[in-house]
Order: structure tokens, then C-alpha cells, then sequence
């Protein structure tokens, strides 16, 4: 069975850093054989692994020990304050996160929705904004990061709890970075299927040309952001900030813009 | 004695305790920080500093992980803090390339090696990172994931990704890489 690009990859690793067994070993090989694109990347990952061994931890500066230490005597002996449990923390920021729910809902009242702008947001350069729900819109927005037939399409549209971020490759391979920036959201890679239920607020993937690849974004807030990155082969780097706004309504109120953000660059 | 007994015995003020932890970790540290700064009077100073803060907030540390997973993510952020300070001024690269001297660079002879500092230096601060917990600090991928709070599958994406844009950089660079077919026979 042949398989995935991904996959594929990940066995790589394992023969690499030694922790495949005979049996995938045996897999690898045939795989290389019959495929010469990953024949060369297994070749590049063998070569940098090669070099990497070489890498060595540079001894301390002398006296940082005792310069550390020096510190530690002259200050008052460590806090016994005990770790903050779970639910301490919940109580400690229950309050600011409901405020600030509420600010958000009453500055979205306030504001009133604007065409091509989430409400009560500046007109100036800032994040790509999609305000509203977008539960009539299949394809709810759009943000392309970089030129050309190889820039990157970035597609969300709104899913219970959250989004779904559609990552699709143009005419060249490019890495993808999502982070989460709105405290309470978070980010997972949908095809990630042994994260199951664990969120992470991070994630970077890299595409090969050509590829789509998506993303499941739970969002705990009435709106959430994001920041994209795409990296190519060149060494750009272009990112942009998205915030999508809305999250917790059920059904799109009259007159809620649906606007795409503009290119990003 | 372990971590989590060294970090128990310094929260009732047993400064013994902690020093066995600066010296368990001080090498490791003070590379993440010359790794992150390229100077090594301020990757000291970042080092000492987080130690430091390390001690005075002991009673935060979270001991359902790893102190090394805690006190790395200190000793980075104060690295970066650090660079974004300097930055404008300072740019990373022409830093390391203009004559930043680190450690290996002052091996006589080890011209790969130099080769090597020099096309790390050109990945992304992200993609170092990984390849310098994974290859340097020998972490596994899941204590990566701790210290950089990420899914592992992230981990190792980005290490796979960072070693293929490693091996391009070096290409760029002019430097030979062996004969492919030397290296598809290693499954």
C-alpha cells in the first residue's frame, strides 16, 4: 500500500532516528525505489541528520554558576505559594473572560455592522476581518498570502463551535503557520485525527504545490484570530491576521456583511 | 536525585538544591540563549537572568511537568525579549556572519562545522529552535512538544521541514552533498 506524502515522511524519521522496525525499513526502501521525489528527500533529510550529529553543546561561560547562585543567596528563599490549581486559575480569569464577552457583544450593538468591516473596527491596515455569520455561505472568506499561481488560498467558513480553515498550495510547495491569538481559541489540525480532543494554539504544516489540506478552529469566544503565515520555497514570508467574528451566533441577522478580506501581502 | 526532589528541596530554601539544577542545566540553557542571541555575554546574562527568575517563581512551577520543559521556555522568552530589544540595530545574520563568535567557530579546522552554524543561522528562529532541542539537547519529540507547547505531530513536522531547508541552504551554500546513492541504501 502506498503512502501518504505525510506519512511517508514520518517513516523517514522513524528509520532515521533509528526507531523503525525491520519490517518498515523494509518498506522505506521499496517506497524510495519506486518513488524518486521522496527518494531525494530522504537523501536530504540523511544528509542533514549526518551533518547535525556533528552539533555540540558549547561548555557554560566560566563563573555563570557561581554568578547564578551569587543572585540566588542575596534574594529571599523561593515563594511557598503553591501552584495554582486548574480551578483557582478558571475563577481567577472567569470574571475578565465574561467582561470581556460582554464588552464585545455590546460594542458589536454599539458599533452596528458595516459592510467590508466587523463592527466597531478601524478602516486601517489590521487584520483581515469577516464579520457576521456566515451560515448562507459555503465558502464564507477568502485570503490569499503571496503572488502569483504560487500564493496560498486561505478559505474558512463557519462550522458549529468554530471554523474550518482550508489551506490550499498554489504552483509551489509553502510552509503554513497558524496561530491562535484570541485567548479561549484554538487550533487543530483536523487530519491530525490522534490529537482527537486535545487543542493546540499552534500548528504549522507544510504543503507540497498543489495541495489543500484543512483545519479545525474551536473558538470558546464570540470572535476569534488567527495569524497565518506562509513561508515558500524562496524564503518569503508573508502573514496576515484574520479575525472572524460572530462565532456564537446561530443564524446570520439581517444585513450581516459576508465581505472577503482583502489580499494579504 | 531527580528534578522534582531538587525542585522540592530548593521551595524550602535549600540553595544546594537549586545550584544542583544550575549546573545540570546551565550548558544546555546558555546554548538555547547563544542559539536565540549569537553573543555570549548576552546569552550569559540571559542565562543568569532566567535562572534567577526561576528561583523566584519556584512555587509556580507547574510540577506536573518537566523543570527542563519550565525554565526553557524562561531562558528563550528572555532570549527573545533580548533580541526584539536589539534587533533594529542588530540584525541576527550579519551578527553571526560578520564575525559572531561561537564556540564551534573557535575549533581550528572544523570547517563543516562552521559551514553548518552558518546555514542554521539562516533558518527561521522556529526552525532552529527545533533542530537544537532535537539535535543538540537530544530532547524526544514529546518533550519538545512540552517546552514549546506544541502537538507533537507539529514537532516533527517542523523538524522534517527544518532539516530539508537545511539541506537547501547548504546546497545553496556550494556544499557538496554525498552521493544520493550511498545514502538509499540506509534503510
Amino acid at each position: 500500500m502506498t503512502r501518504t506524502r505525510e506519512s511517508l515522511d514520518e517513516l523517514m524519521q522513524r528509520v532515521l532516528e533509528g526507531e523503525a522496525s525491520s519490517a518498515e525499513q523494509l518498506e522505506l526502501q521499496a517506497e524510495l525505489a519506486r518513488d524518486p521525489a521522496a527518494h531525494t528527500r530522504f537523501a536530504a533529510q540523511a544528509d542533514a541528520f549526518e551533518r547535525l550529529a556533528q552539533l555540540e553543546l558549547p561548555a557554560a561561560p566560566p563563573g555563570l554558576h557561581d554568578a547564578v547562585m551569587a543572585q540566588v543567596r542575596a534574594t529571599p528563599v523561593a515563594s511557598t505559594t503553591p501552584h495554582r490549581a486548574p480551578g483557582a486559575a478558571l475563577r481567577r480569569w472567569a470574571f475578565p473572560a465574561v467582561a470581556a464577552a460582554v464588552a464585545l457583544v455590546l460594542l458589536w450593538f454599539t458599533a452596528g455592522p458595516r459592510a467590508g468591516g466587523g463592527p466597531g473596527r478601524a478602516a486601517a491596515p489590521g487584520p483581515a476581518e469577516l464579520a457576521g455569520t456566515m451560515a448562507q455561505a459555503n465558502i464564507a472568506g477568502v485570503l490569499t498570502l503571496g503572488e502569483g499561481d504560487g500564493a496560498l488560498q486561505v478559505h474558512w467558513k463557519r462550522e458549529r463551535g468554530g471554523f474550518v480553515l482550508q489551506l490550499e498550495s498554489g504552483a509551489e510547495p509553502v510552509e503554513v503557520e497558524v496561530t491562535a491569538l484570541t485567548p479561549g481559541s484554538a487550533v487543530r489540525l483536523e487530519f491530525a485525527a490522534e490529537l482527537d480532543s486535545t487543542f493546540f494554539r499552534e500548528f504549522n504544516v507544510g504543503l507540497p504545490a498543489h495541495r489543500s489540506e484543512s483545519c479545525q478552529v474551536t473558538a470558546t469566544t464570540p470572535s476569534a484570530t488567527l495569524r497565518i503565515q506562509a513561508k515558500f520555497p524562496d524564503g518569503r514570508a508573508v502573514g496576515r491576521e484574520i479575525t472572524i467574528t460572530g462565532l456564537q451566533d446561530a443564524a446570520p441577522g439581517p444585513g450581516e456583511p459576508t465581505s472577503a478580506p482583502p489580499a494579504g501581502h | 536525585m531527580d528534578d522534582e526532589t531538587l525542585v522540592q528541596r530548593s521551595l524550602t530554601g535549600d540553595h544546594s538544591a537549586f545550584a544542583e539544577l544550575v549546573k545540570r542545566y546551565e550548558r544546555p540553557l546558555f546554548h538555547v540563549a547563544l542559539r536565540t542571541l549569537r553573543d555570549h555575554e548576552e546569552a550569559r546574562d540571559a542565562t543568569q537572568s532566567a535562572f534567577v527568575k526561576a528561583w523566584l517563581n519556584l512555587a509556580q512551577f507547574d510540577r506536573t511537568r518537566r523543570f527542563f520543559s519550565w525554565i526553557y521556555r524562561i531562558t528563550l522568552n528572555e532570549s527573545l525579549n533580548r533580541l526584539r530589544d536589539r534587533r533594529p540595530a542588530e540584525p541576527l545574520d550579519e551578527r553571526l556572519v560578520d564575525g559572531g563568535v561561537t564556540p564551534e567557530d573557535q575549533v581550528a579546522g572544523r570547517e563543516r562545522s562552521e559551514q553548518l552554524e552558518r546555514a542554521m543561522a539562516r533558518l527561521t528562529d522556529k526552525q532552529r529552535e527545533v533542530i537544537v532541542l532535537r539535535h543538540v539537547l537530544q530532547l524526544s519529540y514529546d518533550e519538545i512538544a512540552d517546552a514549546l507547547q506544541l502537538p507533537a505531530r507539529t514537532v516533527k513536522s517542523r523538524l522534517f521541514s527544518a532539516r530539508t531547508r537545511l539541506g537547501e541552504i547548504l546546497h545553496d551554500m556550494g556544499v557538496a552533498l554525498p552521493p544520493a546513492a550511498s545514502r538509499s541504501e540506509a534503510p
